[in-house]
This record gives C-alpha cells, structure tokens and sequence, in this order.
C-alpha cells in the first residue's frame, strides 16, 4: 500500500499533469450540441413537413435536449441504421421508436423508456377474416428491416403468417391498400398514424400482444449521460409535458391515451 | 561558544574581509532572507495539510451518501417495491382462486394484511432517508396517495369477488374489470415510481462517488507536489543556515523535516487506503447490492406477471412476455421465446451469465444456490404453463421454488450487504481523527520550523 503511494506519487511527477484527467470514454455531456437520430416517415411520431421536423418524437426529443442544456441536431435514420449509426458515432443518440429489449442491450445501451407502447394489428376496415391475432395465420404481414414486431408475432407467439419484407410503412400502407398485403403489425403509435392518413378504411384490432418500452439509444458505457436523460425524463412526466405531447399528437386517433403509463426505468449501466 | 557568536555577530574589520572570501557574509536581506524563507516552507506545508483535509472531506461525505442516506434509501426503495409489488400479487392469488375459503387463498389474503403494514413501514424510512430532497419526497408522498387509491380498488375488487362466490380459476368480468383498474394504477403508476427511486438515488451515489474520486485524487496530487516543495524549501533552509551561520546541523529544522517527510507519507497513505475503502465500498459492494436489490425487484414483478397470466386470460399473451422480458432481465440468455429460454437455461445457459442475477453469480455456493434455485423456478413455471386445471394445485409447486429463489437471493444479498457496509465502517475508521492529527501536524512543523531560526534571528541584533 504504501509502495503503491510512492509509485503513484513518482508517476505523478514525471507525467504531464495534463494527462492525469484521462477521459473514461465520451459523454453526450460534454457535446454543445446533441446528433439526434429520428424517423422521418411517420405520421403523428416524426416527419419532415415543409423542411421541419415534426411529430410526439421531436417534441420529446426537443425537451430531452433541452433539459440537458444541448442543442439538437436531428439527423434522419433508418430502423436498420440506428444500433450501427450509434456505434459508428454518427448520432449521438436515437430517438427513433427504439423499443428496448434485452437482445439489444448487449450491443447498445438504453436510457428511459419514455413511453409504454404495445404492438398491435393494422387491417382493412372491410376485412373481416381477421379479427385477433390468430386469425393472421397463412395471411401476408409485411416487415420492416430493423423491426422486432414480426419476430414477437412469429417466434413468441408462434403465429405462422406468410411475412413481406418492405422497405418502409408508407409502402406497406399501399400494399394494403392494394389487397397485396392483409395486415401490417407494429407498436399502436406508428399504426395510429398510419390509420389517420390512409386512403382506405383502417382498422386496429387492439390485441396488445406485447407491451414495448421505448427507449432512448445510446453509445454503451456513458452512464452518467444516460442518468441525465433518465431525469430529463422524470421531469417530462412530473410537469405534465409527456401527456401533453401525446394529446397534442394523439387525441384525434384511435388511442387510448389513460392508459398510458409512468415508464419503470430500464437502469443505467 | 558564546565568544564564536559573538564575533559572528560583531566580527572586526579584518575578519569581515575573511568571512567575505569564504563566503560567508550576510547579504543585504538579514533577518528577512530567513523569515521569508520560514514562511515559504510554513505556506508549502499549509497547502499540504489544506490538500490533505480537502480530499479526506470529500472521501468522508461520499462515505456518508454512499453508507448512510443514498446507499440506505435504495435498499428502503426496493424494499417499498417489494412490498407493494406483492401486495398485488396477493390480491391477484385472492382473486384466482375464487375469494377466501381456500387454505391458499386465505394464506393471501393473510399475506396481504402483511404487506400492507410493510408498505407502510418502508413508506416511512424511505420519507425519513428522502431529508431534504424535495423530489424525492415528492414522489414519496405521491406513492403515499396512490397506494391508498390503489387499496380502495383492490378493495372492491376483493368485496365483488367474495360476492359473486365463483370456483377457482374462472373469474367473473365484473371482477377482473375492477382488479385491471387497480393493477393498472399499481404497475403503471406506483411501481415505476418506486423503481425509479431506487434508480435516482443509485445515481447520487455514483456521481457523490465520482466526485469523490476527482477530489482525492486532485488532493493526492496537490499534497505530494506541496509536500515536495516544503522538503525542498526545509533542506534549502537548512543549508543557508549551514553556510551562513557554519553549524551543520539545525536540530529543530532536522526535526521539522522529518516530521513533514512522515506527514507526508503519512497523508499520501491514508488518502491511498480511503480510495481503496471507497472504490471497495462503491465498485465490489454497492453496485453489486443494487444488481441485487433491483433483481429482488424485478423477481417480483415476473411472480405478479405470472399470477396475472393465469388471472386475465385476455392479456395472458402480454403478461407471458413481460415474464419473458423480466426473465432476461435477470439472468440473460440469448432466445427468441420463453419456451426456447427455458431450455437454454435447462443446459446451464451456456458461457458467463449476464443480467441483474447472472453478473451477482460470483462462484460461491450462495450464489450457485441462487442459479440453481432460479433454473427451478423458470422450469417449475413452465409446468404450470402447460398444466390444465386446479389453479391452487398449478400453482402450489411454482410458490415453493419462488420461496426458495428468493431465499436463496436474500442469502447472497445479505452477504454482499455486509461486505458493503464493513467497507464504508474500514473507510470511515481510516479517516477517523485525521482532522485533529493534521492539524495538530500543522502546528507542530510551524513550530519546530520557526524554533530552528528564531536562535540565528536573535544573532542579528
């Protein structure tokens, strides 16, 4: 112990002080301005209108940003893209209807939730083959790269549908549309919006089959940034701004916006 | 002796010129040179002491958060979980199994009652641990209010439950309506703002630890290049004395020196072992405490997701998964569905376990306990899953391994709890009493530094 004190002691004399304040990775704390990975093609959650980004993410975006005393830059990206932008360091965090699950945590890392959401079925109004989610047996469900919706349908509910991978909601709202597909499944705040502006009678089967926390991701390893997010959180929903921001973007849809409830944090590593 | 100083004092003429070729004349400054140079070595050893007192004031408080209010508030927050979350559990068993009657059923409702009194209990101590944060007693006292509300719902649900006299496993609409309304207040409300107590306080800790650090180590920093500087200025003392006033030795200095020097290594050590018992108390006790207290936690809520899978038949579905994704929680294996879980787990999981359970498993026997308590339970849940039937005859095998685990995860968190608190108790008693012994450090060097130039101060006059 006391060899330890001596050594510490002559390597403190011969380094350069500078070098002792040896940074323990990079924390979204010490950036001016925060890289926010969004969506840009949904309806109601995030969108470009006339150059803006809008939509209930960017608002919860803006106010994390906020709360941190940032600035915040959105930066579009795709469902597949978000984990690798992350790493790469091309965003900061993702705000991008990111649903936490134990798979992802063991590459990347979660602050929040900041809301509870649940996967749900969208169908045609005039289909009425499908009315719960065993019904999606043998009928075409389209996929989107990146998505965990499918996989809940098929692996842990063991639900055998003929699955289309699409590039994106918008064209599997057409497909629908087309009666090339029967059904699109994703959490009820995406299909929300969907419904809203389809060109043909949509329906929501309210099967919540699976509850999604939706997360903030991050770069592992910044736990006292994620902290930070966690109590930005905290405020959002102790002053009020979580619920507003959800009538403010979901009041005229088929939500039910009481049931929503104060997100149990997933922990900061 | 008297004779040699008094020509040293009073040299003549011709000796001047002597003194003046060895070198050994007294320049311009006198009496000045020595003071300033006393002082220096006084300042030098000021900023050492002010370092050393700093940084065992910083190592102190965060022993403080860290031992005795952050550190308690999250084994008093999990314990709110804990009790609340079964609370609800209890009255979903009650409900199950077709009101009062029943030996289980009325081991329920007993247990209820229990709980109950816990809540109020942990309500409590996590008030009184809260102090002065205002949030925190915020949100204390907001779970104060929903806890009542939630009581009054459950209440209902209990009163419809024990009128409407239905067998064991078929609840009537009427009251699964009114058990959902409660449980939804109780998993969507309460719980997330207990658990995120725990969370909160788990961050006081971490960034009062992180400070902590900084400050002992800019404090380790500060007193070794101070204390360096004061020897230099000491030594350098000792030898303008030696070359002006021709003794080789000042015994006061000699001793002032190496007082410093032992003050030195002295401090530099005890701020060494302070960041051990810091870094101990935080990294291999604390940390591994609140993985264990927040498994304790989330086992809770996968009991009450299992009680209300066979409860609520219409959400079984989600419950099923939020068990799935409270399971992984714990201990992590990779699978797409439980199914596939379990038999992975069956294997032994294969390779090192993460999660809140599998990064506690640390080889002892307890924690093989624990493991292979808990592989009992997922397993002894899984029979329950594919079993028609009785619920209380499904469900009595899955109660035993869930006493077991959590017995078995009591064992292993008491044994990290008192590792926790026998380090802050080494961390505290390292500290004990430095403030006096620095100060009284501080005054002695002073002290024996002036005594060693005030005999040369007085040969000017």
């Amino acid at each position: 112990m006391a060899g330890r004190a001596l050594a510490a002691l002559c390597a403190l004399l011969l380094a350069p002080l500078a070098a002792c304040g040896e940074a323990n990775g990079e924390s979204i704390l010490d950036k001016d301005v925060l890289r926010i990975g969004v969506r840009t093609d949904l309806s109601l959650i995030a969108e470009i209108v006339d150059g803006e980004f809008v939509g209930y993410e960017i608002d919860v975006a803006e106010f994390i940003a906020r709360e941190l005393g940032k600035e915040a830059v959105f930066v579009p990206v795709d469902l597949h893209e978000r984990a690798p932008q992350l790493l790469a360091g091309k965003i900061d965090i993702a705000i991008a209807t990111y649903s936490i699950t134990q798979e992802r945590k063991q590459s990347i890392a979660f602050a929040g939730p900041y809301v509870i959401d649940h996967f749900d079925v969208l169908v045609r109004e005039d289909d009425d083959t499908i009315a719960s989610l065993d019904e999606l047996a043998g009928k075409r469900v389209c996929e989107i790269e990146g998505s965990n919706a499918v996989e809940r349908l098929t692996d842990e509910h063991g639900i055998e549908a003929e699955i289309r991978s699409v590039e994106s909601y918008e064209r599997c709202l057409t497909m629908v549309d087309a009666g090339e597909i029967d059904a699109i499944v994703t959490d009820e705040l995406t299909l929300a919006g969907l419904a809203l502006h389809a060109d043909f009678g949509a329906d929501l089967l309210g099967a919540h089959f699976s509850q999604e926390r939706i997360g903030v991701g991050m770069r592992p390893g910044d736990t006292a940034g994620c902290e930070a997010i966690n109590r930005a959180i905290t405020a959002m929903y102790r002053e009020g701004h979580a619920e507003r921001y959800l009538e403010k973007w979901f009041s005229d849809t088929v939500l039910d916006l009481s049931r929503f409830p104060v997100p149990q944090f997933e922990g900061c590593e | 002796m008297m004779k040699l100083r008094d020509r040293a004092a009073h040299p003549p003429d011709a000796d001047l010129a002597v003194l003046a070729r060895l070198g050994l004349t007294r320049g311009d400054g006198g009496p000045r040179v020595l003071l300033v140079q006393a002082t220096a070595v006084i300042a030098a050893l000021a900023v050492v002491f002010g370092a050393l007192y700093q940084a065992v004031g910083a190592a102190e408080e965060s022993l403080g958060v860290i031992g005795h209010t952050s550190g308690r508030q999250v084994v008093a927050t999990t314990d709110l979980y804990y009790a609340l979350s079964d609370a609800d559990s209890q009255v979903a068993t009650v409900l199950l199994l077709g009101g009062t009657g029943s030996p289980l059923a009325d081991a329920a409702s007993e247990r209820f009652e229990q709980r109950r009194g816990d809540v109020a209990t942990a309500l409590l101590e996590a008030h009184h641990l809260a102090g002065a944060a205002d949030t925190q007693r915020g949100t204390i006292e907001s779970i104060m209010v929903q806890w009542g509300e939630y009581q009054q719902l459950a209440a209902v649900a209990l009163l419809l439950a024990e009128r409407a006299d239905y067998s064991a496993g078929s609840p009537p609409p009427a009251v699964l309506k009114a058990y959902r309304e409660a449980t939804e207040l109780m998993s969507g409300q309460v719980l997330p703002e207990a658990y995120n107590l725990t969370l909160e306080n788990a961050t006081i800790v971490r960034a009062s630890y992180d400070d902590a650090r900084g400050g002992i180590d800019a404090g380790f920093i500060a007193a070794a290049l101070a204390g360096l500087a004061a020897l230099a200025l000491l030594v350098w003392l000792q030898v303008h004395l030696t070359r002006r006033f021709r003794r080789v030795f000042n015994p006061s200095l000699v001793v002032a020196t190496a007082v410093t020097a032992l003050s030195l290594f002295t401090g530099l050590t005890v701020l060494d072992t302070e960041r051990d018992a810091l870094t101990e108390a935080k990294k291999d006790g604390f940390d591994t405490v609140l993985s264990l207290e927040r498994a304790k936690a989330i086992s809770n809520g996968l009991h009450a997701d299992r009680v209300r899978f066979l409860l609520d038949e219409d959400a079984a579905d989600v419950y099923e998964q939020t068990y799935f994704d409270k399971a992984q929680q714990l201990v992590y294996i990779e699978a797409v569905s439980l199914p596939r879980y379990r038999d992975a787990l069956e294997d032994g999981g294969g390779g090192a376990l993460t999660g809140l359970v599998g990064n506690a498993l640390d080889g002892s026997a307890e924690a093989e306990r624990v493991f292979s308590a808990y592989t009992d339970l997922i397993l002894a849940d899984a029979r329950m899953r594919v079993d028609d039937g009785d619920p209380s005859v499904r469900i009595a095998p899955v109660d035993e391994a869930r006493a077991d685990y959590e017995d078995a995860l009591d064992t292993l968190s008491k044994r990290y709890l008192d590792r926790f608190e026998s380090a802050i108790a080494a961390g505290e008693d390292a500290v004990a009493g430095s403030t006096f012994l620095l100060t009284a450090a501080m005054a002695a060097l002073s002290a024996f530094t002036f005594g060693g130039i005030v005999p040369r101060l007085r040969e000017y006059r």
